[in-house]
């Protein structure tokens, strides 16, 4: 050991030695009660043969698998969420205009549609209308 | 063999925030395999064990499977005694995933 053995080792010392050099003690210890509280960590098992693909997928991206799965779930947390207000923006405009959300959705179709054909020149609502409608079938 | 020269009480851990983390030790935690400080979470929630480094009186070892991996996490003593430091994050060995299995057969 570097300047004796009566020298603690610094931080940055002991973050150079990677422990699998190390030989472990025999004794194991263990947390008595899981530690399930933690950051609203949800024990979540998948099929070795999901983890096994995720992983491929993970390394490629040069994530780790729970970080490929928290971006993953992260992303289609924010469609929704999307979704949602663009739903709740179209309700509110059909209550506003006394008609039913159906018709009112199938009067602004009819109204982008005379005005166009072109798909790309659909108000940002109606792609997300149409994208939870083939989503959900 | 002995354990390291200070105390790891796990009961005292707070199960809420058991690590200190700071921009000097989360350094290091990002250095290796691609591992960050998520992970640390993760190893922590799902049944981690503990063992002493003995020829390194400054260092626990936390060994835990998170998804798709077995790591081991050098723990320091951290300031706060409800607290452990990490300094690194590693893809654990043969011997060390032995470890780890052998603990909970």
């Amino acid at each position: 050991m570097p300047g004796g053995k009566h020298r603690r080792r610094t931080e940055a010392e002991l973050a150079e030695i990677d422990p699998n050099s190390l030989e472990p003690d025999v004794e194991v210890r263990k947390l008595h009660e899981r530690a399930s509280k933690l950051g609203g960590a949800v024990p979540v098992r998948f099929a070795p043969e999901v983890i096994a693909a995720i992983k491929q997928i993970a390394d490629a991206e040069h994530l780790t698998v729970s970080a490929w799965i928290r971006r993953e779930i992260d992303a289609s947390l924010e469609r929704r969420q999307a979704a949602d207000a663009a739903r709740h923006r179209i309700e509110a405009r059909a209550r506003r205009s006394g008609m039913t959300t159906a018709d009112f959705v199938t009067r602004l179709i009819e109204r982008e549609a005379s005005r166009t054909d072109d798909e790309a020149s659909l108000t940002e609502d109606l792609r997300w209308l149409a994208e939870t409608l083939s989503e959900t079938g | 063999m002995s354990a390291p020269d200070w105390e790891l009480d796990l009961d005292r851990l707070n199960q809420d925030d058991p690590f200190e983390v700071d921009q000097v030790n989360a350094a290091h935690l990002a250095k290796h395999d691609h591992f960050a400080t998520d992970d640390l979470y993760d190893a922590f929630a799902d049944n981690p064990i503990f063992v002493g480094a003995p020829h390194e009186p400054a260092l626990w070892l936390m060994i835990a499977e998170i998804p798709g991996d077995i790591v081991i996490i050098p723990l320091m003593r951290a300031r706060n005694p409800t607290q452990v430091r990490p300094i690194g994050i590693y893809r654990a060995n043969t011997r060390y995933r032995k470890v780890f299995r052998d603990a909970w057969r």
